[in-house]
């Protein structure tokens, strides 16, 4: 037996050894020593959760299930996660325990209690072990169990098809369709009544609405002028306007003597006016009566006509007289 | 007719229980030859270079091509409903739990059974042993013991050197061949394993060792007849160590799973 196979001998078995412990551990997902932090979870069950499967956060893989344990007393299992690193998570973490996908993975998944709202097992005080800080866990329904409840569910339903069956005859149909008629009628005439009150609603809210903006047009003009005022009442204004106004009282009061001793001459005047519009009077009279050369002139149509040829006349001879001066004036000097 | 008949079905009884008997009267022997360190400790790392060392390359062959062909007919098979990375899974389950062990212990049978009932086989038509036996010395602590030693200890090596080589094979092909990526092979690969998985492969590759070794040296150690006695014993070696793995392959899987 030579040396070197005895070395080739214990090479191959350590080799052998190597390969088969590292790559039990590597995929038991062991991270060979690097820093892990540990976090427990209390659930009331955990499903098909086995370990070493995954813990995500935000759908990112941060660790794996080492092991879990029913708590003494059985109310609950505490599942122990290993995280690679410790991520930031929410204030009100849970861990939600869910089937990965529909072939048979299961996860833990970090979320936020307010964001994935289920019963999260509450933990009670003085769960932490060593420290460690402890998650309050739900634990999803797995396939099983929801075929379960749909079978349930499909049972109720054909228990329920068959009492319809049951009650469903031509009789419950014919009273249907005149129940579903009068539905329909009764359905019209609320509608109508709906279109008019509507109608009415809109007209009195329109009503409401223009009163509604005048009332404000009118609450913003107070409120202007009660500003004026106050700003009047603010800059000492009102003061001098209450002394202006007693100023004009009193030229009114001198007006109206003015006014009064004006009042007195006025009725020798009326009474001059009077006897002036008499004489007026007497001399349209005399006028009308054809009286004197303007009675005439109004009455005696013929002397107007011949006053107006008298004016052509006149007329013509001033415009021969224009054209021709020397016809009718001579000047010589010698 | 009749009488001929029963006497062949009585022989074919008596030889059987005949061998029953040889065979637990050899792994009495051998049990107490394992005080005897002095005559089969020096024997001991030869046997584990010629049953370990030697028989890794067609291990390792055997197990890369076993991966290769899982990972091909396992994606052909997964191809539209199921997600391609149970193509890890598949591989891995499948060669941690069975291919790797088994392929290997019935490779081993060929090669290793074959070879010890042959050896030994000679030995014993040539009355090697008997020469033993003149000199004292225990053929069973100095022949036997040796090699189903080396057996026990050097199938877990191999197998365990297999199924990382058939893993390794399955993720290449999975990587080149398939439309897979490595996270993807090793999702799948992680998605079921159980670390107990190994130890139920270990504790049958250990069986199959012991089963191919004692088997072989049994039907060497008892062998008759010339060399065609040695033929006939070397045969039978090696279909008895085969059947027996699988036997003993569903025994474990029934006793363990």
């Amino acid at each position: 037996m030579t040396r070197g196979r005895e070395v080739m001998v214990g090479a191959v078995i350590l080799v052998g050894i190597a390969v088969t412990v590292i790559g039990t551990l590597w995929l038991k997902g062991s991270n060979f020593g690097r820093p892990s932090v540990r976090v427990d979870v209390l659930v009331e069950e955990i499903g098909q959760l086995a370990e070493g499967n995954q813990v995500r956060f935000r759908g990112v893989p941060v660790g794996r299930v080492m092991e879990f344990e029913v708590e003494p007393g059985g109310e609950a299992v505490r599942i122990l996660l290993t995280l690679d690193r410790a991520p930031d998570l929410p204030d009100d973490v849970g861990a939600l325990i869910a089937p990965e996908s529909l072939f048979g993975e299961w996860q833990v998944e970090f979320v936020s209690r307010s964001a994935v709202p289920f019963v999260y097992f509450e933990v009670p005080a003085g769960s932490e072990q060593e420290d460690v800080p402890v998650l309050g866990g739900f634990t999803m329904p797995d396939i099983t169990r929801l075929t379960a409840a749909a079978f349930d569910i499909s049972q109720n339903l054909s228990v329920l098809t068959d009492r319809v069956d049951r009650a469903f005859n031509e009789e419950t149909a014919d009273n249907i369709r005149l129940a579903i008629e009068n539905i329909q009628d009764a359905s019209e005439n609320v509608r109508d009544l709906i279109d008019q009150q509507a109608q009415t609603f809109a007209n009195v809210s329109s009503e409401v609405e223009r009163a509604a903006s005048e009332i404000g047009a009118a609450a913003s003009v107070g409120r202007r002028v009660l500003e004026q005022a106050d700003g009047l009442m603010a800059s000492g204004q009102i003061d001098s306007i209450l002394g202006n106004v007693g100023s004009i009282t009193t030229n009114l009061d001198s007006l109206s003597a003015h006014m009064a001793t004006a009042t007195s001459g006025l009725d020798v005047t009326m009474a001059r006016a009077e006897s002036a519009f008499a004489r007026v009077d007497r001399l349209s009279a005399r006028v009308e009566a054809g009286e004197g050369v303007l009675g005439q002139l109004m009455t005696d149509t013929l002397l107007v006509t011949r006053a107006s040829d008298v004016l052509t006349q006149l007329d013509l001879l001033l415009a021969d007289l224009r054209e021709n001066p020397k016809r009718y004036v001579r000047l010589s000097i010698f | 007719m009749l009488a001929s008949s029963l006497q062949a079905i009585g022989r074919t009884a008596i030889r059987g229980v005949g061998a029953v008997g040889q065979g637990g009267h050899l792994a009495v022997g051998a049990v107490r030859a394992l005080r005897k360190v002095d005559i089969w400790g020096p024997l001991f790392v030869p046997q584990l270079a010629a049953v370990g060392v030697a028989s890794v390359p067609i291990a390792l062959f055997i197990a890369a091509f076993t991966g290769i062909v899982l990972a091909i007919q396992a994606s052909y098979t997964f191809t539209g409903t199921v997600p391609l990375y149970f193509v890890g899974a598949l591989v891995g389950k499948t060669i941690i739990l069975e291919l790797g062990p088994v392929l290997t212990g019935l490779a081993l049978a060929g090669r290793v059974g074959a070879n010890i009932a042959a050896e030994l086989g000679t030995m014993r038509v040539t009355e090697q042993i008997d020469a033993l036996e003149s000199l004292a010395y225990d053929p069973v602590a100095y022949l036997v013991v040796p090699r189903v030693g080396a057996g026990l200890v050097m199938f877990p090596v191999v197998v365990g050197m297999s199924m990382a080589v058939g893993i390794a094979a399955g993720w290449i092909t999975s990587l080149f061949l398939l439309d897979l990526s490595t996270p993807q092979f090793v999702r799948g690969l992680r998605l079921f394993f159980e670390p107990y998985d190994v130890q139920f492969a270990l504790i049958k590759a250990a069986s199959f060792g012991i089963t191919v070794t004692g088997v072989g040296a049994f039907f060497g150690y008892t062998c008759s007849g010339g060399a065609a006695g040695v033929g006939r014993s070397t045969t039978r070696a090696v279909v008895g160590a085969s059947m027996l793995i699988l036997v003993l392959d569903a025994f474990w899987a029934a006793a363990l799973l």
